[in-house]
């Protein structure tokens, strides 16, 4: 460490920013100590998950390029499961209510309620996951595994990097849940769950996404049309 | 300017020669009318309202954000009540969809992830990496043949 | 660092250059094999792209934007040094590749399915797909990094529009690499898992599209070319000023076309794809915006050009890289504008043409930008100035070089040479201009031997520089010679554009401003600066992700002596990457760091 004067600003113009900083405060909770106001942590959250939104963007248009493409079966309308599906994406939502309920305990200082939303986040998260891995199973039972076709390689893939988003939010919030249980969340604590609570939701939206495309607007997709006479037969039956 | 082909220029493009379009000179004692919208004022009245509804001192409780929960809930009904209609909405089925996931999207991306009260650049962020992404995937996937075409003539 | 391994990888990537020129110099030459020569061209634009002229924008970046704006650090100093280990193994993990089965020789932009299992096997594509995605995590991190100090870390007074344009064009560089780099993940990894898991995606046989693989390394490649020389044109607006004696042209206009050309790079990506077969409407869609996006091209380069109109010039070696920059730019850029056109694009598509105006881009561009920043900024890193004499006949040497390598190429290609080619026929009437260009390119790599000769002598040398040897315009010059490990002592208070100019020569300012500057002393408060700590997670975290994703090359592993398939590979750079994250979270840090 290096012992020097540091000079950051003018007098005058220190004390009309740390007015503008108290009512701010008061406001809205931190206003942190940067160009734009908005902590280092926080601007870094949110550009990581712009760069997410074209990760699982590609994922998404490549399954799209694929719809109806499989050449052979099983297809989407042999095999989805919407009453499951529609279970699970119910979960993931409540756990989303859960993550911004703790968060807000945390900013309230009301520590127990607010472990015990986090908990309820990670037992939610964890029972998204169970009903993923169980429907992945049932479906390599069905036969479609991501050999088999391009519906089969593109969904599994799909979802499988959003589960594993899950998963790893999971660890995160399970280790923050550890991390902070023993001595009283801090305000620093509190932008750290906020960072967290992003991912969460964020995982959450693409959810949205994917099961608004691949299972709802997708269930109708099946075998691609491959001749005249195929078409036909498709159209009649 | 002296110059003879900008005054004719100014001449025939603005009023009196001035730079700028002359209003009648209105006195103090018959102001202009406030504008109108083609609603009346019943834009500023609801931006009002939901801005009251969603901004201020009494958002970000616990009771709010279970109210917005419910609303998600809510929607996610919807959705798969929708796709379990037989054929009820024919062409509109995709564009229901498409509205309720954005709905969905939208609430959760503002209210949870808090960025209807967050500094606007978080939202610009945000936007900019979302826009981006819907425009590319959209242009690529009109442009993209159908991978495995049907033949034109009967084999 | 950067600067020293992207340095080594210019070397290695001209090595393979020089090759590929020998074996091309003569007409039906069996200097080297076709094998072989497919690896070498392969591996010369990968290592040139992605482990040259982003790794040295990179050290760039990382020495010059704190400084510029009058930061202490960047805000996430140990992500950072993740960034460089990430890379460095990366790209260790790429060139293995060389002496662990043989390089990758599938092109640089790697075409499915030619990369498939079928008709790549072997593990060369393999190596260049896990690698390039290591490295594409690397970007990623010191992309997230650098828009976080630009946005946040700025000196107070110093509003965006008071940034120098390296720090503006580093901003847009990084916003670009955050959005770019996870499509290129995306169809690197739909190319490992097809190559190690049997997945569909660019799979015929079950449907797969081999034009998915196009669309999506396009979407990436498009906008990575502008990565690639924003940087060096941030740096060329920093010197031209400077050895001009004059501001910069038009200051909005450059920021301005500079965000523009990074918006609209999204929109033009199937020019590469003009003989794919999109149709009409897709090529002519396409043809329109990448016209359009020469404008604000054209804007920059009249702005830079009317910065040394009517100028003082110092005619050094910076200068002489800078103009040499604007010049070779222009060329490049006039013959990229005649591909814009789908019919024309059709003859010079996968020609030599094609090869002419890329290196005419990146190397007339995006090099000889970078080496105007090396001369321009060497004093400032070293506290020495590179040699002025050897300089020169570097620079000279370089541009005669250059041109005679890659000028023939252009009429080579209009008369039909393909690219890619390990040799041609005879009596094609393509020996003269092949053996020009070999010519050339040995004078090319003779150049770069002074530059070295330069630098060590430099290095050798006792003599050192002032603090401020240019009188230049920018913040990071008021500060010493080498920087201290603080960077400033005092953060500055700026007041305006180019501001420690003005606070050179306060008689310059015209406005009320100036009696302002010139009357305010700075004030002194309290306190002391705390510099955080070295830490070693970002290398353990490194280690982690380069382990886990070379794993995943032969993912399933048995263990010996029994039946059991077990990812071992992957799980160890995965129980080492979580050591590694687990201790940078807890590791106690100051309070202005962050991750």
């Amino acid at each position: 460490m290096i012992e020097l004067t540091d000079d950051r600003t003018h007098e005058g113009l220190r004390e009309a920013k740390l007015a503008q900083a108290a009512v701010a405060q008061e406001q809205h909770g931190h206003v942190a100590d940067t160009n734009t106001g908005i902590s280092n942590r926080k601007l870094l959250m949110w550009v990581f998950l712009a760069s997410d939104c074209l990760f699982f963007g590609s994922f998404i248009a490549t399954y799209l390029v694929y719809r109806n493409e499989s050449l052979v079966g099983p297809y989407p309308n042999e095999i989805l499961d919407i009453p499951l599906t529609s279970v699970s994406t119910f979960v993931l939502l409540m756990s989303s209510l859960a993550m911004v309920l703790a968060l807000n305990y945390v900013q309230k200082d009301k520590l127990g309620l607010a472990r015990f939303w986090l908990l309820a986040v990670v037992v939610l998260g964890l029972g998204f996951l169970g009903f993923q891995v169980f429907e992945f199973m049932t479906f390599v039972d069905e036969g479609l595994t991501i050999h088999q076709n391009l519906f089969g390689t593109t969904f599994f893939i799909l979802t499988g990097f959003h589960g594993l988003h899950v998963f790893v939010g999971v660890l995160w919030l399970l280790g923050m849940f550890f991390a902070h249980s023993r001595g009283a969340l801090t305000s620093r604590s509190a932008e750290d769950l906020e960072m967290a609570g992003l991912y969460w939701h964020f995982v959450d939206i693409v959810w949205i996404v994917i099961f608004t495309v691949i299972y709802l607007i997708g269930y109708s997709d099946g075998e691609g049309v491959k001749t005249i006479e195929h078409a036909a037969t498709l159209i009649g039956g | 300017m002296a110059n003879p082909i900008s005054r004719l220029w100014s001449k025939i493009f603005y009023h009196g020669g001035n730079r700028h379009f002359l209003l009648p000179n209105v006195d103090a004692a018959h102001p202009d009318p406030p504008n109108e919208g083609p609603f009346g004022d019943a834009g500023p009245v609801v931006a009002g309202w939901l801005n009251g509804l969603t901004y201020g001192d009494k958002v970000a409780t616990p009771i709010f954000y279970t109210i917005v929960g419910a609303i998600l809930a809510i929607l996610t009904v919807l959705e798969v009540w929708f796709f379990t209609l037989d054929d009820g909405f024919g062409v509109l089925f995709v564009p229901t969809m498409l509205v309720l996931a954005l709905a969905k999207f939208i609430i959760v991306v503002a209210f949870f992830m808090h960025l209807r009260f967050d500094k606007s650049l978080l939202s610009l962020i945000f936007a900019a990496g979302f826009v981006i992404a819907i425009a590319i995937f959209m242009i690529f996937l009109s442009i993209q043949d159908k991978v495995n075409p049907a033949p034109l003539i009967a084999p | 660092m950067y600067g020293v391994t992207a340095f080594l990888y210019f070397l290695i990537g001209g090595v393979e250059a020089l090759i590929i020129r020998a074996q091309l110099a003569q007409a039906e030459s069996d200097l080297i094999s076709p094998e072989l020569f497919n690896q070498l061209f392969t591996m010369h634009g990968t290592t040139m792209v992605f482990l040259v002229v982003m790794p040295m924008s990179a050290a760039f970046f990382n020495w010059m934007i704190p400084l510029m704006i009058g930061a202490r650090d960047v805000a996430f100093p140990r992500l950072n040094a993740f960034s460089y280990w990430t890379f460095l193994f990366g790209s260790i993990f790429l060139n293995l590749s060389f002496v662990l089965g043989g390089a990758p020789d599938a092109g640089w932009f790697g075409y499915a399915n030619l990369t498939g299992n079928t008709y790549s096997p072997g593990d060369g594509v393999t190596f260049w797909a896990l690698g390039l995605t290591t490295l594409g995590v690397a970007s990623l991190a010191a992309s997230f990094n650098f828009v976080v100090t630009i946005l946040n870390m700025r000196a107070p007074g110093m509003s965006l529009m008071k940034m120098p344009v390296f720090v503006w064009m580093a901003l847009i560089t990084s916003v670009l690499m955050a959005l770019a780099m996870p499509i290129i993940a995306v169809a690197l990894i739909q190319l490992s898992l097809d190559r190690v898991w049997d997945t569909n995606f660019f799979n015929p046989a079950a449907g797969g599209d081999p034009v998915l693989w196009q669309h999506l390394f396009w979407l990436f490649g498009h906008p990575e070319v502008y990565i690639l020389i924003l940087p060096a044109m941030g740096i060329v607006s920093e010197t031209l000023p400077v050895f001009s004696r004059k501001p910069l042209f038009g200051y909005p206009a450059v920021v301005f076309a500079g965000a523009v050309i990074g918006f609209m790079g999204w929109f033009v990506w199937s020019h590469h794809m003009f003989t794919v077969g999109l149709g009409p409407a897709a090529n002519s869609a396409f043809a329109i915006s990448t016209m359009l996006i020469a404008v604000p091209t054209g804007v920059k380069i009249f702005n830079w050009i009317a910065t040394t109109w009517g100028g003082k010039l110092n005619l050094n070696v910076s200068m002489l890289f800078s103009l040499g920059f604007i010049a070779m730019f222009i060329i490049g850029g006039l013959s990229g504008v005649t591909h814009a056109s789908p019919p024309t694009d059709a003859q010079q598509q996968d020609t030599y043409y094609i090869v002419a105006h890329f290196h005419y881009v990146l190397f007339g561009g995006a090099i000889l930008g970078l080496f105007a920043g090396g001369y321009y900024w060497w004093p400032k890193m070293t506290g020495k100035r590179l040699g002025e004499k050897l300089g020169k006949w570097h620079f000279w040497l370089m541009i005669i070089g250059f041109n005679l390598t890659f000028g023939p190429m252009h009429w080579l290609g209009l008369n039909g040479m393909p690219r890619r080619i390990a040799t041609y026929a005879d009596g094609l009437g393509w020996e003269m201009s092949n053996a020009i260009a070999s010519a050339g390119a040995m004078l090319l790599a003779f150049s770069v031997l002074l530059f070295i000769i330069n630098v060590i002598r430099t290095i050798s040398s006792t003599q050192e520089s002032e603090d401020d040897p240019w009188d230049a315009r920018t913040l990071e010059w008021s500060i010493p010679s080498p920087p201290p490990a603080y960077n400033f002592a005092r953060i500055p208070q700026v007041k305006s554009l180019d501001d420690f100019w003005y606070t050179k020569h306060p008689e310059l300012l015209h406005d009320k401003r100036g009696e302002e500057a010139a009357a305010e002393p700075d004030t002194h408060g309290g306190g002391s600066i705390h510099l955080p700590d070295m830490s070693y997670y970002p290398f353990i975290t490194s280690i982690g992700v380069a382990v886990g994703v070379a794993g995943f090359m032969d993912i399933l592993v048995e263990l010996p002596g029994t039946n059991i398939q077990f990812p071992w590979l992957t799980t160890v750079g995965i129980v080492i990457g979580l050591w590694g994250l687990i201790g940078w979270t807890f590791e106690p840090v100051s309070e202005e760091g962050g991750h």
